[in-house]
């Protein structure tokens, strides 16, 4: 399946600016940096369920939230860009 | 799970439990759980390092020389391995009997796919076809691994010779040659081969195929020889399809060839473009007529060392793939 993985971390304290590069070199495992706080990419149902939970132990509940967007079929989804013409997910560097 | 093809030269490294590859004025992180296997086509440095977290993630790393001849693939530590099928494989080889048996196969399925794809050209003579179907017979009758190769040889010969009425592109070819190829046709079968070989290592990799025991070809014989043998299946029918459609259609012209070098090797975007194509016929799917369910074209690849492996435990004698579509 696809996933698009957007987060929004609290950053006012100390902690939550200690929290937001974690995330993203977690993330950063699994899936294509798009932009700040945006990722996506193709992941397996297992794989989804790792990130998960390690996306879990890295953030504070209360006060940060993850959406995960799900695409069962990947031939649902159509890229389209404007501006730069960039796609983080090539796989011809 | 994605094929990384890595034409940009720089430094690859591990940072973060992640890969990212360095070149002089960015950095791009790729996420090590999406890496498959990797295509070094640039000039790149590794660590070991790096070279541990790919083992340790089961990665396998295809390297390519300057001309884009493939070099070698650091192939990790087997993490599938079992005592029982090594056996096997190496009691199918030693008894000429079952090695012909197995051997055969190769063949007859390689030459099955010469006989499909000249079939999709209505401007070739019959009786080439007859000439063709003439050889498979000929192949199953053969009682030495020699004799059998020979027929192969000549098999290919002919199949070859037709390539200037599939190929509209005005292009000189009149037989095979390597090291170093000495035309644009040439140079590309080598190319899209070499991508077909380092498919099929990727495939025995995931089994627990010994990947230097094969049958066709003596296991003396330089490289996995395994790999070579089943490679044999899939060139016709993955490769040569790919190069005359991307003749054809002009996407690959004699621009992308290297003219000073007598057009004995692809450029850079040359390069690029049969990879892209490649890569995107490997993950084309087809319905599968015995599993009932869509399979890719690089898992057809692994179904048919399954296939083997059942061969060789007896469970099932091994009929060698044949394009249905």
């Amino acid at each position: 399946m696809y996933i698009i993985l957007v987060y929004d971390i609290y950053t006012e304290t100390k902690q939550g600016r200690s929290r937001l590069p974690k995330i993203m070199k977690k993330c950063r495992e699994y899936l294509h940096h798009t932009q700040k706080s945006v990722f996506e990419g193709e992941i397996s149902e297992a794989k989804l369920l790792a990130l998960k939970k390690d996306v879990e132990n890295i953030i504070n509940k209360k006060e940060d939230y993850v959406v995960i967007y799900i695409i069962e079929n990947i031939n649902n989804i159509y890229r389209e860009n404007i501006g730069i013409d960039f796609d983080p997910t090539d796989n011809i560097l | 799970m994605k094929d990384y093809y890595i034409f940009k030269s720089g430094r690859i490294s591990r940072k973060d439990n992640s890969i990212v590859m360095e070149t002089e004025d960015t950095k791009i992180p790729i996420p090590v759980n999406d890496i498959d296997n990797l295509y070094l086509f640039g000039e790149i440095d590794l660590n070991t390092r790096v070279i541990n977290f790919f083992a340790k993630n089961g990665i396998l790393v295809h390297f390519f020389n300057y001309y884009g001849w493939w070099t070698g693939s650091f192939y990790p530590r087997e993490n599938l391995v079992s005592g029982e099928i090594i056996v096997r494989q190496v009691e199918h080889y030693l008894d000429i009997k079952k090695r012909l048996e197995i051997a055969k196969e190769f063949v007859y399925s390689a030459i099955d796919g010469f006989i499909k794809n000249i079939k999709k050209y209505p401007n070739i003579d019959d009786s080439n076809i007859a000439t063709m179907n003439n050889f498979s017979a000929l192949a199953l009758e053969q009682d030495t691994i020699a004799s059998l190769m020979g027929i192969e040889g000549n098999a290919r010969e002919l199949y070859y010779a037709l390539f200037p009425q599939i190929i509209k592109q005005e292009i000189e070819f009149t037989k095979r040659v390597k090291h170093p190829p000495d035309n644009m046709l040439n140079a590309i079968i080598s190319f899209v081969n070499s991508l077909i070989y380092t498919a099929v290592i990727k495939e025995i990799y995931r089994t627990q195929l010994n990947p230097t025991i094969s049958y066709l070809h003596e296991p003396s014989y330089r490289r996995f020889s395994l790999a070579l043998d089943v490679a044999e299946i899939f060139k016709p029918i993955y490769g040569d399809r790919l190069i005359f459609d991307l003749l054809n259609n002009r996407e690959l012209t004699d621009k992308h060839f290297d003219k000073e070098l007598n057009y004995c090797y692809l450029k850079e975007n040359g390069r690029k473009i049969v990879v892209k194509s490649f890569d995107e016929k490997m993950n084309n799917t087809i319905m599968h007529k015995k599993l009932k369910r869509k399979v890719s074209y690089s898992r057809i690849i692994r179904l048919e060392l399954y296939k083997i492996i059942k061969h060789l435990l007896k469970e099932e004698p091994y009929r060698a793939f044949k394009i249905w579509w």
